[in-house]
């Protein structure tokens, strides 16, 4: 794959404040990456300087093999979605989309029929002729993706651009932005907090934090192999704890709210104060009767439950501490299968879903 | 007492006031002036009718029309001049200073006058462009000229001056708040699509500030075109403006009918105006995602 996007050493400082601090990143083309991070991590600084509206304090960008780090917004083959949508409150939903076509100096006829078929693509030719205003907020955002698409940019910059929408509608165009990203075969950069969003549309996420990235890969990889304690709390739910490595039966042992666990493999015995950390839905609840053969157990009290309709999150009480445990709901489960509050509960967790993460400060 | 009717009430007791002030004080002496318009005079005072001959007079005799369409002259190029001054300082305030302290300070550099009696302000121009005033002062100092001018003062272009200056807070405040609510993003977004900076402004910035530079016009030209106290402190033998037509009609020449007549001229004129402004003024308005 050839690279669209190489990003060398890039810093920006907003006088004293950090935005972005020595950034190295290349993207693909085609690819749909996501840059992830709470906010404040630099991530919306990043899109800004791949979009132009920022200028480097030091580092460079290019963009096909061009460096374009200098360069004003307008003579970069890249287009963004902005959060607020940013359509002209003057111009008609078509004039809108054509916008960007009129400077370029293609024919007026040609920019209707170029700004009709982009509307077509997000399915609202019939508003052409509607004024921004009389617009829902998720046909809004359609409109803000039609104008940028309609360039045929290179790379399609998207700052956080559902934040706007409810919970459903949300749903809704994560599954047609995907759609819409397969389609045009456009390189797409976005950047969101959400991580739902960020594991659900991306082809490479990349995990940002005051300023730097932590790690960037594949949805899953993230998941189920975070680098440190940061993108493991960061990305999903996880059952973090520090534990030191015992000589064990069958390998390392370690120690889980006083509960003893065989250690992962992998794990070098004898090193201390070491995080692990589970995800809920790895823990497997057992029946008392199967515990005596089953290995790593955990034994606790359901302290309380949130049903979520495909799966209850059980809080269950160790003693010394508190785990997070996802039980998934089947059609073979019914209601008085559910544990009850203050009822015993025996669990058991694989070695191997044990991760052995680093400290949050590594990068 | 129910409750729709004590809603009722408290209705009525709150708007009447007002209602009651606007009909005494601006219904009724309209009315007044109405009917005086078609009375006559019969010197040294004027007695009831109903006739046409003062607005025959307005539109027969050039005397009135030549102050009508000289009023109208000044209001445009006050209004105008003071369009050129206050877009650039409200585009600079809002886009170029960047500390919200000093935005605020020069905001209300050209607010603050307003607390300052308009015939003071007025008067200040007299004394800079008087015969002894700053301006005769520097030019004498630097050698310019080598004794006092009076070209200055007493003149159509002092009253121009004098009027912008003094009506220009009220073009500052509408476009600046205009611009103000212009988000960054639009403009971004115009770059991001093609646009260069002067392309953006004539495309996004000026087609939405349409609004506040229509208001600013309405306010300076309307204010203008009924002022009568600049052309009494600055203008000269031409300076006559219909305002101080108007008040030698009621007062000196005691023709209080012909008064009432071109007051109700100038009264259709600037509600033609208004009204015009307010089409234009609903052009790009809420509009705002």
């Amino acid at each position: 794959m050839p690279k669209i996007i190489e990003i060398d050493n890039l810093t920006k400082k907003f006088g004293n404040v950090r935005g972005v601090e020595n950034i190295s990143l290349d993207i693909d083309e085609g690819e749909f990456v996501t840059l992830l991070g709470p906010s404040g991590c630099g991530k919306s600084t990043l899109l800004r300087l791949i979009g132009g509206f920022e200028t480097a304090t030091a580092g460079c960008i290019k963009l096909d093999g061009q460096d374009v780090t200098h360069f004003p917004p307008s003579k970069r083959a890249v287009n963004m979605v902005f959060q607020d949508y940013a359509l002209f409150p003057h111009l008609s939903v078509g004039k809108n989309v054509g916008y960007g076509l009129r400077v370029a100096g293609v024919p007026r006829q040609q920019v209707i029929t170029k700004a009709r078929e982009a509307l077509k693509l997000v399915g609202l030719e019939d508003r052409f002729d509607d004024q921004p205003h009389t617009l829902s907020g998720g046909q809004r955002q359609r409109v803000a993706l039609a104008r940028a698409i309609v360039r045929r940019p290179r790379v399609l910059l998207l700052d956080e651009p559902l934040s706007a929408l409810d919970a459903n509608l949300r749903e809704q165009m994560q599954v047609e932005l995907k759609n819409l990203h397969t389609k045009v075969g456009i390189t797409f950069v976005l950047v969101t907090h959400d991580q739902n969003e960020a594991l659900t549309m991306s082809d490479r996420i990349i995990v940002m934090r005051e300023g730097q990235i932590v790690q960037s890969g594949r949805p899953m990889e993230l998941y189920e192999k975070p680098k440190n304690g940061y993108v493991a709390r960061f990305i999903g739910t996880t059952n973090m704890f520090r534990s030191s490595v015992e000589p064990g039966i069958g390998g390392g042992m370690i120690s889980y709210f006083g509960q003893n666990l065989v250690a992962p493999p992998n794990v070098v015995i004898g090193r201390k104060n070491i995080l692990f950390g589970f995800r809920p839905e790895k823990v497997k609840l057992i029946s008392a009767s199967a515990s005596s053969n089953a290995e790593n157990v955990l034994r606790g009290n359901l302290k309380g439950m949130l049903y979520q309709g495909q799966r209850a999150r059980l809080l269950v009480e160790l003693g010394l501490g508190e785990v997070i445990v996802d039980m998934p709901i089947t059609d073979s489960i019914n209601e008085s299968q559910l544990p009850q509050k203050g009822e015993q509960v025996v669990m058991s967790i694989d070695p191997d879903k044990i991760m052995i993460l680093n400290e949050e400060t590594d990068q | 007492m129910s409750g729709a009717l004590s809603a009722r009430f408290w209705r009525a007791a709150v708007l009447s006031p007002p209602l009651i002030w606007t009909f005494i004080f601006m219904f009724v002496p309209y009315a007044i002036l109405f009917v005086y318009s078609f009375w006559e005079q019969a010197y040294p005072t004027f007695q009831p009718a109903f006739q046409f001959g003062n607005y025959n007079q307005i539109l027969n005799d050039p005397q009135y029309f030549n102050v009508l369409a000289r009023t109208l002259k000044i209001a445009l190029f006050v209004s105008l001049g003071a369009t050129l001054i206050a877009f650039p300082y409200a585009y600079f305030l809002v886009f170029k200073v960047k500390s919200q302290k000093y935005r605020q300070i020069l905001y209300m550099a050209v607010v603050a006058p307003l607390w300052v009696s308009y015939l003071l302000r007025a008067y200040t121009w007299k004394t800079i462009l008087g015969t002894t005033g700053i301006l005769n002062s520097f030019l004498l100092s630097i050698g310019i000229l080598s004794e006092p001018s009076s070209v200055f003062l007493y003149n159509q272009t002092a009253m121009i001056l004098t009027l912008t200056y003094v009506f220009i807070p009220f073009m500052v405040m509408p476009i600046y708040s205009v611009l103000e609510k212009i988000p960054k993003s639009l403009k971004e977004a115009s770059y991001d699509l093609g646009f260069g900076r002067t392309k953006t402004f004539f495309s996004v910035t000026l087609p939405l500030s349409v609004p506040g530079i229509v208001a600013g016009f309405t306010m300076t030209f309307c204010l203008t075109f009924g002022d009568f106290i600049a052309p009494f402190l600055v203008g000269g033998p031409d300076g006559l403006m219909i305002a101080n037509v108007i008040a030698s009609q009621f007062g000196a020449a005691l023709n209080w009918p012909l008064g009432a007549a071109l007051a109700l001229v100038m009264i259709v004129i600037v509600l033609t105006i208004v009204t015009i402004a307010d089409f234009f003024e609903r052009f790009g308005k809420g509009k705002f995602a």
